[in-house]
């Protein structure tokens, strides 16, 4: 795992927390999978789990605009791709 | 004139019940969750397409816009937007995949 994609996964942690009062938030880099990957430019390939119960109510396509939203900036930049797993608390208790 | 991208979206948008939008082909995919979706859609034995967006910045941009979704592959089920597999992984969870490719199929 390079410094950098270590850099964008703090800050990707950070935004989701302070934007979205996530509860939690699990983030794989998969950015490896994908190196020399001329089309991703370098930038990294992450997967985000994001607990909040700002989701609650909130459609499954229109929770992930708001996770694409806060990394406008990144994407396409640091960020390549970002696959998001938006759950509110209730179903983040689901087994 | 030429077509205008809108034009050739809509068209490509109502021709194809299954569309996903994607870096690569069928046969070729060029990124993972490129080949992830045609996975997906593979299993439920229904005709779908795979259109290349990749090098074509201009439809890119206007994909984006029109979804309001950043993220290549892009797929429309009978002219709706559904995301990408973030999505329909959990749609097909709760089982509502295959009802909707059956309606989108049944009807002419």
């Amino acid at each position: 795992m390079s410094e950098r994609s270590d850099a964008t996964r703090q800050m990707i942690e950070r935004r989701l927390k302070e934007e979205l009062g996530a509860e939690r938030v699990e983030i794989l880099d998969e950015s490896w999978k994908h190196a020399g990957h001329a089309a991703a430019g370098g930038g990294g390939h992450f997967i985000v789990r994001v607990v909040s119960a700002k989701f609650e109510g909130v459609p499954l396509l229109d929770r992930n605009r708001m996770v694409f939203r806060l990394f406008e900036a990144e994407m396409g930049r640091d960020i390549h791709a970002l696959a998001i797993k938006a759950l509110t608390p209730a179903e983040w208790a689901l087994p | 004139m030429a077509q205008s991208i809108a034009d050739e979206v809509a068209e490509e948008i109502k021709k194809n019940k299954i569309l996903i939008y994607g870096k690569g082909t069928k046969t070729q995919p060029q990124c993972g969750f490129t080949m992830e979706t045609i996975q997906f859609f593979a299993k439920y034995g229904q005709p779908f397409e795979v259109i290349n967006v990749l090098g074509n910045n201009e439809k890119r941009e206007y994909l984006s816009k029109l979804t309001n979704w950043p993220t290549l592959p892009k797929v429309f089920i009978d002219g709706t937007f559904y995301g990408d597999t973030d999505i329909l992984d959990e749609m097909e969870r709760k089982g509502e995949v295959k009802p909707l490719l059956d309606a989108a199929f049944n009807q002419k």
